[in-house]
């Protein structure tokens, strides 16, 4: 059996696979992450042999694959009310999240012999050991700090006539400011305009000119390249993800050099990943620049527009692997 | 370095159709298209990947700044770039697989049908398919509505739309109650309506969901409209043009009689509702005949520089004896690219009015 593990809410990119389940009539179940917080009943232990998921009982031995799409889409700051006690509430929902993240550790534990469609316990790499590992397997990558002055970023920048940008360290999160949502993304950024001595710490990169952006949908060894002309608009320029929704960025499927592909596919095999999508970038000088991995990313975007029918890539390799099983 | 990237790729989402007098490019990104002549169509089919002077070189100097003024409207519209690697940029496949045995169904309902929602959507659901269009021959209440569409709430249909007769009985709060019970009717459209009709509220949004008309609709002969109006511009419709019948594939109809055909405007039938499944019909031999007629195997179609964002219409053909003629409702010639008297007309009818009123206190 397949166990799909997803988020509340619809979720295309799940709905599209599940589709393709469905038309191979595999046997497949869906959880998602909020199941944990339902109230359906369940228990974990060691020995634990059956899930509970929803209105069913899972025994752990006929789970044959994992796939690890998301989880969990609830906003614990307002998970549990208490209007009098603001104090308590926040500490209390901070306390709650943390003991919910664990309860799904130790299910994932639970799971942690099957195989795996990205394996959660690799599905947020570390900006710098991702940069490191693609270093050593050969991929040119952009020179990044962190730092936290002005005098640091004023000397970095001295060195990049084309400028440096700054972009999240860890994953991006959006702030809702007055019930609308924003979005951090790369920016170009310079010390001139800076007026502190020192400030929160902020990844700061080299300025990679560039022909277009490559982003990579990574499947078991096969990839998937799609081309992203964001450099025809200044309002993509820098972060494709400023979508220009009147007239979109062109994008269009690509085939990566083989030498590429094989340094890829060794920097996701030591990183743990069989599956993520690689962003890259190609250079005015023709160079390859590897920027970062999302383990869970989009790939309807890829998929889409250059028809590469990944959903139903995705879905033949779980029913492969859970037939292997 | 830059001055090597002089060879020339059109983006693979412009996409060619050659017709007989002229080509279109379809930005299938953008859904838009633009008219080229024919022998930029060779050019940008044969040549595509060499330098603008080889071009040149084989046209002739005497053609240059024809050619120049091709390139420079195909870079002003963004259709092409320059590389030096043009082998790195594939076309887009055109292949068309479904995750469905059946992607959409119609369904026909006058007073009399014998079937019934309740016993089709599971069978249905058996088929994978997501969408569905349900067609009312009679002036059917809102409770009825309401009552028969509670079969897809848990089902894997997402997408209704609905037809059926305008009723003065009922006001815009009516149908917004239930478009509120059943999230998935995507759209009503209410025909028949008097020329002093509207529908008045306060939710602006219902104008996307609710439409009026004062064109009396008789589903079975109201369809296979061909025009301008109709065209879209998008990936899914051109790839699966070029594989597939784009009206009848993977469809399914139910009559208001209860017989399960490709179209309910087609004589065939396969079968009755309720003595085979909707699977048995499907499979039966000559259910999928149709659904292999693609643009490029139908009469004057063929030679149509429209054909890959146009639909398509096989119950109202120009022939009823060849299953491969043009269809009825179409007045373009393309040998001579020009429309005939029918749609020149339609294009000159101003916009219908405005029948949702948004109130005002």
């Amino acid at each position: 059996m397949i166990l799909v593990l997803s988020q509340n809410d619809i979720e295309a990119t799940t709905i599209e696979v599940t589709d393709w389940l469905d038309f191979y009539k595999a046997d497949y179940i869906r959880m998602n992450g909020d199941d944990l917080l339902g109230r359906g009943a369940y228990q974990l232990g060691l020995d634990t042999s059956y899930l509970n998921i929803g209105t069913r009982t899972i025994a752990l031995a006929d789970i044959g694959v994992v796939w690890f799409r998301r989880w969990t889409s609830t906003d614990f700051s307002s998970y549990f009310q208490s209007p009098e006690q603001e104090d308590a509430q926040k500490d209390i929902n901070e306390y709650l999240k943390k003991e919910y993240f664990a309860t799904s550790k130790a299910l994932f534990h639970v799971l942690k012999d099957k195989h795996w469609l990205t394996d959660v316990t690799f599905s947020t790499p570390e900006k710098f050991s991702l940069l490191q590992s693609a270093r050593d397997c050969g991929m040119r990558i952009p020179e990044t700090i962190i730092c936290n002055n002005l005098s640091s970023l004023l000397t970095f920048e001295r060195d990049y006539p084309n400028g440096v940008i700054t972009k999240s360290i860890s994953d991006v999160k959006s702030i809702r400011i007055s019930g609308a949502s924003y979005v951090p993304y790369t920016a170009r950024i310079s010390g001139k305009m800076q007026r502190e001595e020192t400030f929160h710490p902020i990844l700061v990169q080299e300025n990679i000119e560039k022909q277009f952006e490559l982003r990579v949908f990574y499947l078991a060894g096969e990839m998937y390249a799609m081309a992203i002309f964001s450099q025809a608009d200044s309002r993509t320029a820098q972060d494709f993800r400023r979508y220009n929704m009147d007239c979109p960025n062109r994008v269009v499927p690509y085939l990566l050099p083989e030498d590429i592909q094989n340094r890829l596919k060794e920097l996701m095999d030591r990183a743990g990943l069989n599956c993520g999508s690689i962003d890259l970038i190609k250079s005015k000088n023709d160079d390859y620049f590897f920027l970062e991995i999302n383990p869970v990313g989009q790939f309807g975007m890829v998929s889409h527009p250059c028809n590469y029918q990944l959903e139903k890539k995705v879905a033949q390799y779980l029913i492969e692997k859970d037939d292997e099983q | 370095m830059e001055n090597e990237k002089d060879k020339f790729k059109l983006y693979a989402s412009c996409l060619l159709t050659k017709g007989a007098l002229r080509s279109t490019i379809c930005d299938v990104q953008r859904e838009k298209f633009e008219f080229i002549p024919n022998i930029l169509y060779e050019i940008l089919t044969e040549h595509d990947g060499s330098t603008i002077e080889e071009v040149v070189g084989i046209y002739g100097e005497e053609n240059k700044d024809t050619i120049m003024e091709y390139f420079d409207f195909l870079k002003k519209n963004d259709f092409l770039f320059l590389t030096d690697e043009p082998e790195r940029f594939p076309q887009v496949s055109l292949s068309t697989p479904h995750s469905a045995h059946i992607t959409n169904c119609i369904i026909d309902f006058d007073r009399n049908s014998p079937h019934d929602l309740a016993s089709i959507v599971p069978q249905l659901d058996a088929l994978n398919c997501k969408s569905i269009q349900v067609r009312y021959h009679y002036d059917a209440t809102i409770d009825e509505l309401e009552s028969q569409l509670t079969a897809i709430t848990n089902s894997k249909v997402m997408s209704c739309y609905l037809l059926l007769p305008y009723c003065n009985c009922y006001q815009a709060r009516d149908y917004i109650r239930l478009l509120d019970i059943h999230q998935r009717i995507r759209h009503i459209t209410l025909h028949s309506c008097p020329q002093d009709a509207v529908l008045k509220t306060d939710d602006e949004s219902i104008g996307l969901r609710v439409s009026l008309t004062e064109k009396a609709i008789d589903p079975e002969k109201h369809c296979g409209d061909i025009g301008p109006e109709h065209f879209r511009i998008n990936l899914r419709l051109f790839s699966e043009s070029n594989t597939s019948n784009t009206c009848l594939s993977h469809k399914l109809s139910i009559d208001k009689e209860g017989y399960l055909k490709n179209c309910p405007s087609m004589p065939q039938q396969f079968g009755l509702f309720g003595h085979l499944s909707l699977k048995e019909a499907i499979e039966k031999e000559g259910f999928r005949d149709y659904w292999k007629i693609k643009k490029d195997d139908i009469d004057v179609c063929q030679d149509c520089e429209f054909r890959h964002m146009c639909t398509d219409c096989r119950a109202f053909r120009s022939s009823t004896e060849n299953r491969y003629s043009k269809p009825l409702k179409c007045d373009y010639d393309p040998y001579t690219a020009k429309w005939g008297d029918r749609t020149k007309l339609k294009k000159s009818k101003p916009e219908q009015s405005e029948k949702i009123k948004t109130a005002t206190n």
